[in-house]
């Protein structure tokens, strides 16, 4: 008996083991000197950065405020629901429960963009724009399915008798279900609940597309995923953890010492829960009436960790601009160009930071809006090398914001020999230590290139061609991927990739074997460009804010930030001589020369990279 | 009971917000961009068998493990104190609610070579490459969705008469007896609530196996993501195809629920 006792102790310890270890992981790395995954020193720097960091901080109520509403409102829809169906004969109900489940079935960015097609229809007939409504109801949609997958074998358990018995023994209806029926079902609405609440926590994708400018802490890590996601949203988690967990053993000691006392806790306990709950949803409708400022407001749409925002004493620009200019600043993020195309498809800004061939796009679709330049004096900060490019040949659509070239990254300790070019990507003695582009713009380009093809604006004939050296390639690859490039070559796990570098840059500052390599053969130059959409509603001060990001200041304080090359002049002037002159982020004329940027395709051609590109990736 | 009624709000609330979305995602499947009636996305589709076979494979196992590991694992937090279920219930849960995308990373600083994992095994003269392969992926949604697993499970077993188990006990029944003949039968609901809330998303989830896996791991779930951004028309019909399996494998689930539920 003892030693089935101990076994059974040591099961528990080992699941929780595993539920945990990453727990300790991520936490342990909130206090990690340095943003690599390798360990470099001990630090509580990354908390004083998550307090400076004003719209994680947003982000974090928010999320907070729709997991409570969603877990409520679901648990309450699906209890009834489920006690519904429950009474219907079996076609039906298995009919209804299959059509239940279909948001639990359904890919997420499937039923995302589909719910933001349904709240854009709908808008247009009630005039509303997706936002935090849109946001809960669709967390709401994904969430009741689990409820009603809770509650009903709870509700398969119970008595059949019981309302009737407690109807019987003289409850009305309204007791024998409250208190008879609900009480007997407690445990599964329990679980619904928390359940809801944890998809609700940590839903990215469907927020992505129903949230409009209402932007959760998800969806801001989310877009974190081109760059890197900083050790201070590891901060955040530690925090959460630490809350949550101190909330749990006093609730646990606290419930032992009634127990001890002998003290009937049903009663005040479900009391609690009440006001509990009351408190909070007044807090959110609170929190959400503050949030209504009358101040004029300026809708920015940007990359994530695209802006500097404040930390170590540096400028945060955001609230500069609106101290400047007495306004409200909603700024959002996003993951990359194609997701940023859907969403000002029905969404209002101000001011988007596209890349380049986004930007032709843009211009060919008639989206964007003529610049009035006298309103932006400090275009003449920008280099002649960055007006009048390919992509806005004019300069009547766009200012540009940063720039860049895509090179190499390699570990010397793993690449004999040197790199040259890109077809040291091919390399067999690299053998599954090759990293490559997960997206088929950057990851094509490279293969066009090697073949000597046109990989600006290639045609099907040419993509075809990519495409098999891309498979040719495949074996080799250890990974495909984005922000995890940075994991993999700082922790000394891949030999070598291509990527952005202002990224290599950060990379190598983590990593004393890692060193760069500008293809001899030229490389992808690209640019990402201030623009103002058709539909702006305040395109004056949309205006206002792209001449506030060319003052030398605010360019400087934001290049140090992103690490990538300012096409500003005046900027340049001030950078630190060490980045100036870094070959790696500002490359010289005559190898830019060699380079090419990506333009605008026809969307047939662009579908066909991506079909090509996952063809050739995955099989 | 006569609460039929309590159905309707929920009906209204499917119609607008399932059936609505899901007619927007068939007309895309089936419409092409001249707005005729086509199967040509089905036919593109079609050459994703191989991942979408691969993520009912995936899901599969990873199914299975969790309810390997979670059987025993609720059958003993039942058998504890309504205050130890309780914590036992929200330790369970604190987990989830750190972000995903830094769970999935902390597991790839956990596996990686030269890692804490790694390490250990090295001790033992075990060198293998722990990460990049279906091993991985399926310990990820593991990880991901045991807890959807165990808190059915501990749900409907909590509810097991306890004396049910000693009358059993009283009459002879050995405890492996006790297991297989009383409480499994009695549990069925809560495996396939569990079975459903771990197959479904463990098939159509993504990004797992893009941090976790390898080039020959990739899901259909990160195909649909990828294919969205620019071709909406495959994709849709992807998700489609994804749902109809999904479907009637749930459709099947239920069908020997109810078989099991009648018996007992």
């Amino acid at each position: 008996m003892k030693k089935l006792f101990s076994g059974k102790k040591f099961y528990i310890g080992l699941i929780f083991l595993f539920l945990y270890a990453p727990i300790i992981v991520l936490i342990a790395y909130s206090f990690n000197a340095s943003k690599s995954s390798v360990w470099s020193g001990f630090t509580f720097d990354w908390y004083i950065k998550l307090f400076q960091d004003r719209a994680l901080m947003t982000a974090l109520s928010n999320t907070l405020m729709v997991a409570i509403l969603a877990a409520i409102f679901s648990t309450i829809l699906g209890t009834i629901a489920s006690l519904g169906m429950y009474n219907l004969k079996g076609k039906k109900r298995k009919f209804l429960q299959t059509v239940s489940n279909i948001p639990i079935i359904n890919p997420e960015i499937v039923t995302g963009i589909s719910l933001m097609l349904l709240f854009v229809a709908l808008g247009q007939v009630l005039n509303f724009e997706n936002g935090f409504v849109t946001l809960l109801l669709s967390h709401i949609g994904f969430c009741t399915p689990y409820v009603i997958l809770s509650v009903t074998p709870k509700i398969r358990q119970m008595d059949k008798h019981l309302f009737e018995a407690a109807q019987d023994l003289g409850c009305t209806q309204f007791q024998a279900f409250f208190q008879v029926v609900i009480h007997e079902l407690l445990p599964g609405i329990i679980s619904g609940f928390l359940i809801s609440f944890t998809y609700s926590l940590d839903d990215f994708i469907i927020s992505f597309f129903t949230s409009g400018k209402f932007q959760t802490l998800p969806i801001a890590i989310y877009s974190m995923l081109k760059k890197k996601v900083p050790p201070k949203i590891n901060a955040l988690s530690a925090i959460l953890f630490v809350v949550i967990f101190s909330a749990l053993i006093i609730s646990n000691i606290a419930g032992a010492r009634k127990e001890k006392k002998g003290i009937e806790s049903k009663g005040s306990g479900k009391k609690l829960l009440c006001i509990a709950l009351a408190v909070l949803i007044l807090l959110s409708g609170t929190l959400i009436f503050t949030r209504c400022s009358s101040k004029v407001e300026l809708n920015v749409f940007n990359w994530g960790e695209n802006i500097s925002i404040g930390e170590d004493d540096t400028m945060d620009v955001i609230a500069e601009f609106e101290r400047q200019y007495n306004c409200k600043v909603n700024y959002n993020n996003y993951e990359s160009n194609e997701e940023m195309y859907t969403k000002i498809q029905n969404e209002s800004y101000d001011v988007i930071i596209p890349s380049d061939y986004m930007i032709g796009k843009l211009i060919a679709e008639d989206m964007l809006k003529p610049l009035n330049f006298d309103n932006i004096p400090n275009y003449e900060n920008i280099g002649e090398a960055y007006k009048n490019l390919p992509y806005d040949p004019d300069n009547t659509y766009s200012v540009p914001y940063t720039w860049g070239v895509v090179a190499l990254c390699y570990n010397e300790d793993m690449v004999e020999g040197e790199v040259k070019g890109f077809d040291a990507l091919w390399d067999k003695e690299l053998d599954g230590e090759i990293l490559m582009f997960n997206n088929s713009r950057d990851a094509l380009a490279i293969a066009l290139q090697r073949l000597g093809l046109d990989a600006s604006n290639p045609s099907k004939e040419n993509i075809d061609k990519a495409a098999e050296l891309l498979k040719e390639q495949q074996p080799l690859v250890q990974q495909y991927v984005m922000d995890q490039v940075y994991d993999l070559m700082e922790g000394n796990q891949s030999a070598i990739a291509p990527y952005y570098a202002g990224d290599i840059y950060f990379m190598m500052d983590n990593n004393e074997s890692l060193n760069y390599c500008l293809p001899e053969e030229g490389t992808n130059f690209f640019v990402d460009a201030m623009c103002v959409p058709k539909n702006a509603k305040n395109p004056d001060l949309a205006e206002a804010f792209i001449n506030f990001m060319l003052e030398p200041e605010v360019g400087k304080a934001n290049s140090e930030y992103i690490g990538y090359a300012s096409p500003n002049l005046e900027v340049q002037k001030i950078l630190d001589e060490d980045i100036i002159t870094n070959e790696l982020i500002y490359p010289d004329k005559e190898y830019l020369d060699k380079c090419y940027m990506y333009v605008n395709t026809p969307k047939d051609i662009y579908d066909y990279m991506q079909e090509k590109f996952i063809a050739a990736s995955t099989n | 009971m006569k609460t039929k009624k309590l159905i309707i709000p929920y009906l209204l609330w499917m119609f607008l917000f399932t059936l609505v979305p899901l007619a927007l995602i068939i007309s895309n499947a089936f419409r092409g961009a001249d707005g005729n009636f086509t199967l040509e996305f089905f036919r593109k589709a079609l050459e994703y068998r191989s991942q979408f076979f691969y993520s009912l494979w995936v899901a599969f196992l990873s199914t299975s493990i969790c309810l390997i590991l979670a059987y025993p694992l609720s059958y003993f937090i039942s058998r504890s104190s309504a205050r130890a279920q309780r914590t036992y219930t929200m330790l369970i849960m604190v987990p989830m609610w750190m972000n995903f995308l830094l769970r999935i990373r902390a597991w790839v600083l956990l596996l990686q070579n030269g890692g804490p994992v790694d390490s250990l095994l090295n001790i033992f003269g075990i060198d293998a490459q722990l990460m990049g392969n279906t091993t991985a992926v399926v310990l990820g949604m593991v990880y991901e969705f045991l807890p959807f697993m165990i808190l059915p499970l501990c749900t409907v077993m909590g509810k097991i008469d306890k004396s049910l188990i000693e009358a059993a006990q009283d009459l002879g029944c050995s405890k492996l007896n006790v297991i297989r003949k009383v409480v499994f039968p009695l549990s069925v609901p809560g495996i396939i609530s569990g079975i459903t809330m771990v197959f479904v998303p463990s098939a159509s989830t993504f990004l797992v196996s893009q941090y976790l896996g390898g080039p020959e791991n990739r899901m259909i779930g990160d195909i649909i993501e990828m294919l969205y951004k620019s071709d909406r028309n495959t994709a849709s019909a992807i998700a489609l195809c994804l749902m109809v399996v999904i479907l009637a494998f749930m459709v099947i689930m239920n069908r020997f629920g109810d078989e099991e539920a009648v018996g007992i």
